[in-house]
C-alpha cells in the first residue's frame, strides 16, 4: 500500500526531527502540571490542555512541514510519480493525529488515571486534530515563512477557538454550537463525564462536517498553489 | 555602522512583509491585559467553587507570564536565523565584513531590547503584585536575556525549521523550573536553576517580597544566562552552514 509506507515514511521523518521527543517533554510538563492541581479542577484544566495543545500540535507542525518541503522542492519530484495529492494530505493526517492521540493518552493515563471514557476521549483528540492540521495545512500554503505562518495563525485560528469563551464561562452564543471548537471540548470533556447518545451524534457529525469542508479547502489550494505551480518556475 | 544600517533598513521592510515587531509588541500586550482581567477572574472562580485562594500564587503565575514575551522573541528570531540559513542568506552573511558573530549580534539585540522594555510594560499593565522600579529592573535585565538564549538555542541545535518548530515545543519544559522553586521548600530546588527561566523567576518573587537576595539572584541570574550563550554561540559557530 502506498498510503501506508508514505504514514511510515512521515512517522519516521517525525521521529528523526524531534516530534517525538519534543511531546514527551511537553507530555512531562502537562503531568506534573495536572498532578498539582486540587481535585476538583483537574478533569476542568485536563480537557482544556487536551484540547488546546496535543489535539492542536498537527496545526503547529504542519506549517513548518509544508513550508520546508516547498523550499526543498520536494513536490517537484514527489508528485510526477503515481503518489496522490490526496495521500500527501492523508499520510500527514494519520501521522499527526497519531502523535496527537499518543500524547493527550499519556497526558490523562499518568495524571488523572485510566478510568476515563475512552470512546468519547479519542474520538475527540482524533476529529480536533485532523480538522486542525487540515486547518493548518489551509494557511501553510498561503504563508512564505514559518514566522509570517505562527503571525497568521494569531489572526486564522481564533474564530474556530470562540467557544473556549463558553468554556470559561465567559460569554455565551448560540453560533458556537456549530463551531468546531464546542464539539471538540464536548467530546474531550465526556472523558470525564456523562455523555448523552444525543451528544455523540452532535459532536461526531459537526467536526466531520468541518473535517470535510477543511479537506475540500486544503486539497482545492493544495492544487492551486503547489501542484499547479510544480515547473513553472515561480515559487 | 554602514553595515549594520543596510541590514536594518533589510529588516524595515521585512517589517512590513512579516509583522513580527508588530507583534512583539501586541502580544505581549495582549498577554498582560488578558492576565490583568483573567486572574482575579480565575481566583475568584476557584474560591466560589473549590474554596481555592489563589492570590498567594499570583507571584509565580505573573513571573512565569513575564517569561512568555522573551521565549516568544527568542523563538522568532531564531525561526529567522533557520530561515535565513535555510536560504544560504547567512552564509553570505558570513563572509561579508559584518561577520557571523556580527550577524548574530545583531539579531539579537531587537529581541533584547524589546524584552526588557515590555517586561516593565507587562509588570505596570497586570498590575495585582507591586514592585519598586530597581527591582524591576534587575527582572527586566535577566528576563531579557532569556530570549537570545532561546534563539541561539534554536540556532545551535536545530538543522531546519521543522526541528525549531519541535525545539521550541521541547523547550517549554523550561517553565517546571519556577514552579521547583516556588513549591520545593529544600535546598535541592537549586537544582532547578540549572535552567535559566529559575532566576528570572527567583529574581521577581524576592523582588516582591522587598527582599534584598534578589539582587544575588539577578547576579548569578545573569551569569547563567551568559554561560548558556556563550556555550551555544560556541556550539552555533561550530556548525556547518
Amino acid at each position: 500500500m502506498r498510503l501506508w509506507s508514505a504514514v511510515k515514511y512521515d512517522i519516521r521523518f517525525q521521529i528523526r526531527h524531534g516530534f517525538y521527543y519534543a511531546y514527551a517533554l511537553v507530555s512531562l510538563l502537562y503531568i506534573l502540571l495536572l498532578r498539582l492541581m486540587p481535585a476538583g479542577i483537574k478533569e476542568y484544566t485536563a480537557t482544556f490542555i487536551i484540547f488546546s495543545d496535543p489535539s492542536a500540535l498537527g496545526f503547529f507542525f504542519i506549517g513548518g512541514i509544508i513550508l520546508m518541503e516547498k523550499s526543498q522542492n520536494i513536490f517537484e519530484s514527489l508528485f510526477v510519480t503515481p503518489f496522490r495529492a490526496w495521500e500527501y494530505l492523508v499520510s500527514k493526517l494519520i501521522s499527526l493525529t497519531l502523535l496527537a492521540v499518543v500524547s493527550s493518552t499519556l497526558i490523562v493515563a499518568l495524571s488523572i488515571g485510566f478510568k476515563i471514557n475512552f470512546i468519547a476521549f479519542i474520538s475527540g483528540v482524533v476529529l480536533s486534530s485532523v480538522f486542525f492540521t487540515l486547518l493548518g495545512f489551509t494557511l501553510a500554503f498561503l504563508a512564505k515563512s514559518i514566522n509570517q505562518y505562527l503571525i497568521l495563525s494569531v489572526v486564522y485560528v481564533p474564530v474556530f477557538m470562540l467557544p473556549l469563551l463558553e468554556f470559561f464561562d465567559i460569554y455565551k452564543n448560540p453560533i458556537f454550537s456549530i463551531l468546531p471548537a464546542k464539539p471538540s471540548l464536548v467530546l474531550i470533556k465526556g472523558a470525564f463525564s456523562a455523555l448523552t447518545g444525543i451528544d455523540y451524534f452532535y459532536s461526531i457529525s459537526v467536526l466531520i462536517l468541518w473535517i470535510c469542508i477543511a479537506y475540500i479547502w486544503a486539497e482545492s489550494w493544495f492544487r492551486k498553489y503547489v501542484i499547479l505551480r510544480i515547473g513553472g518556475g515561480g515559487k | 555602522m554602514r553595515r549594520v544600517k543596510a541590514l536594518l533598513l533589510g529588516d524595515l521592510k521585512n517589517i512590513s512583509r512579516d509583522p513580527i515587531l508588530l507583534v512583539s509588541i501586541i502580544a505581549p500586550l495582549l498577554t498582560a491585559i488578558v492576565m490583568r482581567l483573567g486572574l482575579p477572574f480565575a481566583a475568584e472562580m476557584l474560591w466560589q467553587k473549590l474554596q481555592f485562594d489563589l492570590t498567594p500564587y499570583y507571584n509565580l503565575i505573573i513571573s512565569i507570564m513575564l517569561l512568555i514575551c522573551p521565549f516568544m522573541l527568542g523563538m522568532l528570531a531564531g525561526f529567522i536565523i533557520l530561515d535565513e540559513r535555510d536560504e544560504n542568506i547567512l552564509m553570505f552573511f558570513t563572509v561579508t565584513p559584518l561577520t557571523k558573530t556580527g550577524y548574530l549580534a545583531y539579531r539579537m539585540l531587537s529581541p533584547i531590547i524589546c524584552c526588557f522594555i515590555m517586561s516593565f510594560v507587562m509588570v505596570y499593565i497586570i498590575g495585582l503584585v507591586s514592585i519598586d522600579f530597581t527591582r524591576l529592573l534587575a527582572v527586566a535585565i535577566v528576563a531579557s536575556l532569556e530570549a537570545p538564549m532561546v534563539a541561539l538555542f534554536m540556532g545551535a541545535f536545530a538543522a531546519n525549521k521543522v526541528e525549531g518548530l519541535a525545539f521550541s515545543k521541547a523547550l517549554g519544559i523550561l517553565f517546571i523550573a519556577p514552579a521547583v522553586g516556588y513549591f520545593v521548600k529544600s535546598g535541592w530546588q537549586l537544582l532547578a536553576g540549572i535552567a535559566p527561566t529559575y532566576w528570572v523567576s527567583k529574581v521577581f518573587i524576592y523582588g516582591i517580597q522587598g527582599s534584598s537576595l534578589y539582587w544575588v539572584y539577578a547576579i548569578v541570574g545573569v551569569l547563567v544566562h551568559l554561560l548558556f550563550m556563550y556555550a551555544l554561540y560556541r556550539k552555533f559557530e561550530n556548525k556547518a552552514l
